[in-house]
């Protein structure tokens, strides 16, 4: 008996520990397709972009808002504001290193919605902070860079030719946080017009963001 | 996930005050008030941001049957329709060509709704407990919220009624210094037979 209750103790402890897709290196003659995908989809200028959020929540419900991003990549600034489709403001913060909500109206008025918020655009608009850990093919052929961040996380950049691109963020212990996918169906000067963002783990969510309106800033 | 009814409450503010007549006095305001049974029109919504390189433009459509039915509907860049009818609150949202609907609208708020509607109606604005109301010249009428606390929603709205009776121009919802909504009305057909289902039925 007992060698089976040890047995199944490994084995749950194996299940628990997570472990990250292997990264194939590439050759030297794939050096410039490794440089395009660390270099992702995020944009390099700012744009104001305004996306219609269909939010799903814990339980399965649906909600409808409105987003409005104005982001600077350079500095690494964004302001957001979250409107109701009737065009109230129910959410403004200023993202400059730190966080400064200039309107909440509840239940947006949590320090976490703020900050789990602030995390997302980071993740959604701007390339990842930190260095390059690894680059090559993941199993599935697809180009894939690894960024490791300076609080542990790891974002993984999956270039999926056709299809977009695939963005994975992992916990320190390499648990799968976060996947964004953004999807390009018309020509917007590198801005995505559908991105889904999923939240993995308890509770989770998912945004699906269909891009209205996107306005260069930089000249 | 949104106080919706809070929402609907300012739509059926807008929505009530193309009732109201054109007048000079509220007296005068609940008479013409009592003329109205039905409202169709066009709208354009703008919103105003200060960080905005130009204004977010909307529009759509709306139709009222008094004393509560109400379909408010957005046509452009994104499409919605909401639906007031018998007490009941519904939104729907267009995804993927089929509409959705939004199972974040809080229901409940649409009871204290319906109860003030009525009022709004007969042109009783001005004893809306929510708002102070006056009346300035220039067929223009000024809501500050009474309650301190619902200025950080609102700071004020402010109606430009038409020179045609019964008929408003234009309101613009001001949510800060720096925001600020514009709704402006064309095509205002009133006491026109509405059919029922356009308040039942997103088609």
């Amino acid at each position: 008996m007992k060698p089976i209750f040890l047995l199944l103790t490994a084995l749950g402890l194996f299940l628990s520990c997570s472990s990250l897709p292997q990264v194939y290196p590439a050759g030297d003659s794939a050096e410039p397709q490794s440089g395009r995908t660390c270099r992702g989809p995020y944009p390099d200028d700012d744009w104001q972009l305004l996306h219609s959020i269909e939010a799903t929540l814990p339980g399965g419900k649906k909600g409808f808002l409105m987003g409005l991003t104005v982001i600077s990549p350079s500095s690494r600034t964004a302001r957001c504001v979250i409107m109701t489709l009737e065009g109230f403001v129910i959410f403004d913060a200023l993202y400059d290193k730190k966080i400064t909500v200039k309107r909440a109206v509840a239940p947006f008025d949590s320090e976490v919605f703020a900050n789990g918020l602030i995390e997302d655009i980071n993740l959604i608009f701007f390339r990842p902070s930190g260095y390059i850990k690894a680059s090559g093919f993941l199993k599935s052929g697809a180009a894939v860079c690894r960024y490791q961040k300076p609080d542990g996380r790891l974002v993984d950049i999956i270039n999926q030719g056709a299809h977009g691109w695939e963005i994975r963020q992992y916990l320190p212990d390499f648990r799968l946080a976060r996947t964004v996918k953004s999807m390009y169906l018309d020509d917007h000067k590198g801005i995505s017009d559908k991105i889904e963002l999923n939240a993995h783990g308890a509770p989770g969510y998912a945004l699906v963001m269909d891009l209205v309106e996107a306005i260069p800033l930089t000249d | 996930m949104i106080n919706s009814g809070f929402l609907v409450r300012i739509i059926l503010i807008v929505t009530a005050l193309m009732c109201l007549g054109w007048a000079d006095s509220w007296e005068e305001l609940k008479s013409s008030a009592g003329t109205v049974a039905s409202v169709r029109a066009g709208f354009t919504q703008e919103k105003h941001m200060k960080i905005l390189t130009r204004p977010l433009v909307s529009e759509g459509v709306l139709f009222f049957q008094g004393p509560d039915s109400l379909r408010w509907e957005y046509k452009h860049p994104v499409q919605s329709i909401l639906l007031l009818h018998n007490g009941n609150t519904r939104r729907f949202f267009k995804k993927s060509g089929s509409l959705v609907e939004d199972a974040s609208a809080n229901l409940q708020s649409m009871q204290v709704v319906v109860q003030e509607i009525t009022q709004w109606l007969n042109g009783r604005f001005d004893d809306n407990p929510m708002f102070a109301a006056r009346l300035e010249p220039g067929r223009k009428i000024v809501m500050v919220p009474r309650d301190e606390s619902f200025t950080r929603l609102i700071q004020r709205i402010e109606i430009l009624l038409s020179d045609r009776p019964a008929v408003i121009k234009s309101v613009m919802i001001f949510e800060s210094e720096d925001s600020f909504t514009r709704l402006v009305f064309k095509d205002v057909i009133l006491n026109q037979k509405l059919d029922d289902a356009l308040f039942r039925k997103v088609r």
